[in-house]
């Protein structure tokens, strides 16, 4: 277990993840004090610690009681609570097995699942994973609890990519088992029929729930950069091809571009974050990338 | 295939060649069915450009085959050595290629166009030539003949390459023009004997030439030979080195009445020179030398308009006996060599003339005598008096000339001493008396073996006087003779001069009644230099071999005439000293030649021996340099044929046929001779010849160039083409035949595939640039 502990939340990404802040675009129905104002730290009633002031500080938690005797700016810092509720689906088709690098799509999104079940937990947030491929093949419920992330983390080690993808009916599903207003962060290549796909997102903002696209593309589907005579098989039943690819490159390139513009587009339609993550990107970026898109809402 | 390896210098090459280009549709289809196999997601964009590249891509990728393939035959191509016209692989393949070039070097060729001469110019020009075809070494062979000496080849039938042009190349520029004058004929034919003998298949022939005008246009022999070589299928490049003629002023000729003359007595030469330029030419002045040494004096020539020629008359006084050399030059131009001529002239103390007179009292003689040497130092003549029986103990040769009077007539030996005299270039003079037998002169002087007396004799006949009513009276009668135009005549035919009728002759020996009186009418080559005027002839002037003979029928003394007594006397004072150069025997020791053919001598085996010595003429400061100026020659036997008169031969002519008593009848005799291949340059050659007893006598040949070569005119190429079948002759210009050399000419088509293989590959490398992936060029997404 520890093994796994390392592989998924190594120490330095913890360290560096604990710094950022995660906001609510919404605000969400919580059990304490409503808003997350802070980045990590918000209004409760059990004091934490004081922080010196540095520029860009909320100027409202300036303990002035504080400065009257010491002539010094001090922040008051409290234990937060919220009843923010997270749901991790992360898409476990057979198409996410592939990979040019290190890691497969399905490893990327398993290892940014867990960093924001740990995230989560951690500032106390409810936090739950689905792993789908046509069916939900593991459900891991949302809790803050702190044990919970140990099953978390068991839930996603178990899977594996593999089968084809039924995208409305899991989030249909996903939709049903969700009974309280939630951030549902999709980690999925959406390589799936673009009318399901967004039908069943639509029906999950419909329900009040806040929706984050995650797409997880590998460099080699970016930039297709092949040469020399290859065949092509299909994952997923794809078809077959047997082609110089360099010559098609730029056919590629075209399709796939018109294919994100797509989605970027469906997806500010529908309120929808949407975030293009590579597999060589480093999984702290892409984490800070999102919290920090969310923060500016 | 056979066909197709005719256009290929190295056809072992084009069938791999062929096969290699098989080799990029190998690798495309073996690309197509061996690759790698990868699981891909992406499948549904990859499909989608496949569908709307489909037809695209495979006319791009069938270019790229076909540029690939095109790429190999162009390689093929260069390497197999591609040439479209078959005839120039020929050349270029070389077995069966032989150029033969004629390099005009004949005098004319130093013209000079700056500091270089054209003939400087032919050599760049041949340089040229064989460095381009030393380009595909071992393809062509080559023959280098000179047009002054086509049989003795500069370089012949070798194999053209680079080795044969790093050897040739110092030969070339050490070569040197010749002084000589040449026609093209001998070289041409020279270049068809080598090439028919050779059997090449298509033989090419150069010339290198000035391509004068003289040589070249209104010369059926030349054209002629140039038409011959179609005969052997060559094909001929009149290669013309000379732009444009230039203006020159040539000396043509430099010549004298004798070349022996006393010591102090004034020497007469005469200038011919010609402008054979376009333009007028003033001030032009030769300065003549004596022995190297120029005199004060300059000769002045007047104004010379074009195409002019003139003659200038200069007299010179020797101080020394011995051979003098003389030698005049004019002004420099274009061609210097043509501006300077040599003569040699033999200087002794005193000239001598021999006087046969068999009168008792030797009266006639005596006035001939005086006439002649009165002042031996101003006349520089002495002169020796004797009976005609002297002539056969004489050496004839010691003698100017020799006076025969009144003979009655000579014994066979010494007419025919008399004729060999006249015919080796000596001269007489007949002055008959009353006692001539006239049969002996009218036969058998007249004979043609000895040819020696003009006209038939008749008798005496002597002037009458007639009274007013024409009968004949007792006074002393004459009659005035007229003196025809001749150099011995100057002082009777001067305008208004007096002499003629201070001559009056009394008494005369007739011609014969049949003897024709119109000279062209007789047409025997006698010519009639003084009648009287009552018409009858008693002067005449015939010639023999070399010599001159005067025939005079009015006496020498002045027992038939009053023309040695005053008032006459002046006049035949100043005659007879004039007969006497007009019939002065040539020395046999001064020869004139002109630098046309090497210089040969040939004599009896009697004469001399084989041992021959030449002294070689010192150059010029600005000649080129002479490697040495004395040779030892040894001479070989000649077999020559040499004419025997009856008169002497010792057989029984008298039983021969009437028609066969006259003919000259031959016999071999052995005879010695020399080349002097060393006399190639103008000047004064002193030759050596020792007899039986180691005595040498000297001969000084008097070497210049040939006035033919003066002429520098352009030919007409237009006419020149139109003499004769000239379809296989060209006319170009250096330049041109620089670039024959080239690749133009040949038409070889080496750059034209480089060039397109660069555009090949360039197109194919673009090609495959669009459709290969290259990471630097990709938008990240």
């Amino acid at each position: 277990m520890t093994q796994d502990l390392e592989r998924f939340l190594r120490p330095e990404e913890i360290a560096r993840i604990s710094r950022l802040e995660l906001r609510a675009r919404r605000v969400v129905e919580g059990f304490v004090s409503g808003l997350h104002r802070s980045p990590y730290f918000g209004q409760s009633l059990e004091f934490l610690q004081h922080r010196e002031y540095v520029a860009g500080d909320d100027l409202r938690r300036i303990d002035w009681k504080l400065w009257s005797r010491s002539d010094r700016y001090y922040l008051k810092q409290f234990e937060e609570d919220t009843n923010v509720r997270i749901m991790l689906v992360v898409d476990g088709s057979e198409s996410m097995q592939f990979k040019s690098g290190a890691m497969s799509k399905f490893d990327y999104a398993q290892t940014m699942a867990a960093a924001f079940g740990m995230l989560a937990l951690k500032q106390h947030d409810s936090v739950g994973v689905s792993v789908f491929d046509s069916v939900i093949r593991s459900q891991i419920p949302a809790s803050s609890r702190n044990n919970h992330l140990q099953a978390i983390l068991s839930g996603l080690e178990t899977q594996t990519a593999g089968g084809k993808t039924d995208i409305l009916g899991v989030l249909r599903r996903v939709n049903e088992s969700l009974t309280r207003r939630s951030i549902v962060i999709l980690m999925s290549d959406l390589f799936c029929p673009r009318e399901e796909l967004f039908k069943g997102l639509t029906m999950l903002r419909q329900r009040g729930h806040e929706v984050i696209a995650m797409h997880i593309m590998d460099d080699e589907e970016l930039e297709f950069r092949y040469s020399g005579t290859l065949r092509f098989e299909g994952l997923e039943d794809g078809g077959k091809l047997t082609c110089d690819p360099a010559a098609l490159r730029a056919g590629y390139m075209q399709a796939l571009e018109k294919f994100l513009d797509a989605i970027r587009r469906r997806c500010a339609g529908s309120a929808i974050d949407y975030k293009l993550i590579r597999t060589s990107d480093n999984l702290d970026a892409s984490l800070a990338h999102v919290l920090m898109q969310r923060r500016k809402k | 295939m056979s066909w197709l390896i005719q256009f290929f210098l190295n056809p072992a090459f084009v069938l791999p060649g062929a096969a290699l280009v098989s080799v990029p549709i190998l690798i495309h289809i073996l690309s197509r069915l061996r690759y790698k196999r990868v699981r891909f997601a992406a499948m549904e964009f990859l499909l989608e450009s496949e569908e709307l590249n489909r037809r695209r891509i495979i006319l791009e990728q069938l270019l790229l085959l076909l540029l690939r393939v095109l790429a190999v035959l162009l390689i093929v191509l260069l390497i197999a050595r591609l040439v479209l016209d078959p005839s120039r692989l020929l050349m270029l393949r070389g077995a069966s290629m032989h150029h033969v070039v004629l390099l005009d070097d004949s005098l004319s060729m130093r013209d000079r166009e700056g500091d270089a001469t054209v003939f400087r110019e032919a050599l760049t020009t041949l340089e040229n030539m064989l460095a381009e075809g030393s380009r595909q070494p071992g393809a062509s062979r080559v023959t280098i003949l000179s047009i002054t000496d086509p049989r003795r080849p500069i370089v012949s039938d070798r194999t053209l390459d680079g080795a044969l042009v790093q050897e040739l190349l110092p030969r070339l520029r050490n070569l040197t023009c010749s002084w000589r004058a040449a026609s093209p004929v001998d070289a041409i034919n020279a270049a068809k004997d080598i090439l028919a003998a050779d059997g090449s298949a298509s033989p090419q022939v150069h010339i290198l030439t000035d391509l004068r005008a003289s040589d070249w246009n209104n010369r059926p022999e030349v054209a002629a030979a140039l038409e011959s070589l179609k005969t052997i299928k060559a094909s001929v490049d009149l290669v013309k080195v000379v732009k444009d003629a230039r203006p020159n002023i040539g000396l043509q000729q430099l010549s004298a009445e004798t070349l022996a003359v006393a010591q102090g007595v004034p020497w007469r030469m005469t200038l011919t020179i010609r402008n054979h330029g376009a333009t007028k030419v003033s001030g032009l002045r030769g300065t003549v030398f004596v022995d190297g040494n120029s005199l004060p004096g300059k000769v002045l020539v007047p104004d010379l308009d074009p195409a002019v020629e003139l003659q200038i008359s200069h007299d010179l006084t020797f101080d020394s006996e011995g051979r003098h050399q003389v030698e005049v030059r004019l002004d420099e131009d274009a061609l210097r060599e043509d501006n300077l001529r040599f003569l040699a002239v033999e200087v002794t103390e005193r000239r001598t003339v021999l006087i046969i007179d068999d009168e008792g009292q030797q009266d006639d003689a005596s006035f001939v005598a005086a006439a002649l040497s009165a002042d031996p130092a101003l006349t520089g003549l002495t002169t020796e008096v004797r009976p005609s029986q002297s002539l056969t103990s004489s050496n004839l040769n010691a003698y100017d000339c020799i006076y025969l009077l009144n003979i009655r007539d000579l014994p066979a030996d010494a007419s025919v001493l008399l004729a060999e005299y006249v015919r080796a270039g000596g001269g007489i003079a007949w002055f008959p008396g009353d006692q001539a037998n006239t049969r002996w002169y009218s036969e058998t002087l007249r004979e043609s073996s000895l040819n020696l007396f003009p006209v038939p004799l008749g008798t005496l006949h002597e002037a009458v006087a007639e009274d007013a009513a024409g009968t004949a009276s007792d006074q002393k009668a004459f009659v005035n003779p007229v003196f025809e135009p001749h150099p011995i005549f100057v002082v009777y035919n001067t305008p208004d001069s007096p002499f003629p009728d201070t001559v009056q002759v009394a008494r005369w020996l007739q011609v014969t009644d049949d003897f024709k009186p119109d000279d062209a009418e007789r047409n025997d080559g006698v010519r009639t230099l003084i009648r009287l005027k009552n018409r009858q002839p008693v002067g005449f002037e015939h010639s023999h071999g070399k010599g001159r003979i005067l025939t005079f029928l009015t006496g020498a003394g002045r027992r038939w005439s009053n023309w040695p007594v005053s008032p006459a006397a002046p006049g035949y004072v100043v005659m007879h000293l004039l007969m006497h150069q007009y019939l002065q025997k040539q020395t046999d020791s001064i020869e004139l030649r002109e630098l046309t053919e090497p210089v040969k001598l040939a004599w009896s085996v009697g004469r001399f021996t084989e041992n021959v010595e030449v002294f070689l003429p010192e150059a010029a400061n600005d000649d080129e340099p002479i490697a040495e100026t004395f040779v030892r020659l040894q001479a070989t036997i000649l077999e020559a044929e040499r004419p025997i008169s009856p008169a002497v031969s010792n057989d029984n002519s008298k039983a021969e046929e009437p028609e066969q008593k006259n003919a000259t009848k031959t016999v071999q005799e052995e005879k010695l001779g020399v080349t002097i291949a060393q006399a190639d340059r103008p000047g004064i050659y002193k030759v050596r010849r020792f007899d039986a007893e180691g005595t040498g006598t000297d001969l000084a040949i008097a070497l210049n160039v040939s006035s033919s070569e003066s002429a520098l005119a352009v030919a007409d190429a237009e006419q020149l083409m139109q003499q004769a079948d000239m379809g296989h002759v060209r006319v170009l210009d250096a330049e041109a035949a620089q670039a024959l050399g080239g690749s133009e000419a040949g038409r070889e088509i080496r750059w034209v595939l480089i060039g397109l293989l660069i555009a090949v590959l360039i197109f194919e490398q673009l090609l495959a640039l669009r459709l290969s992936y290259h990471p630097d060029l990709p938008v990240r997404i």
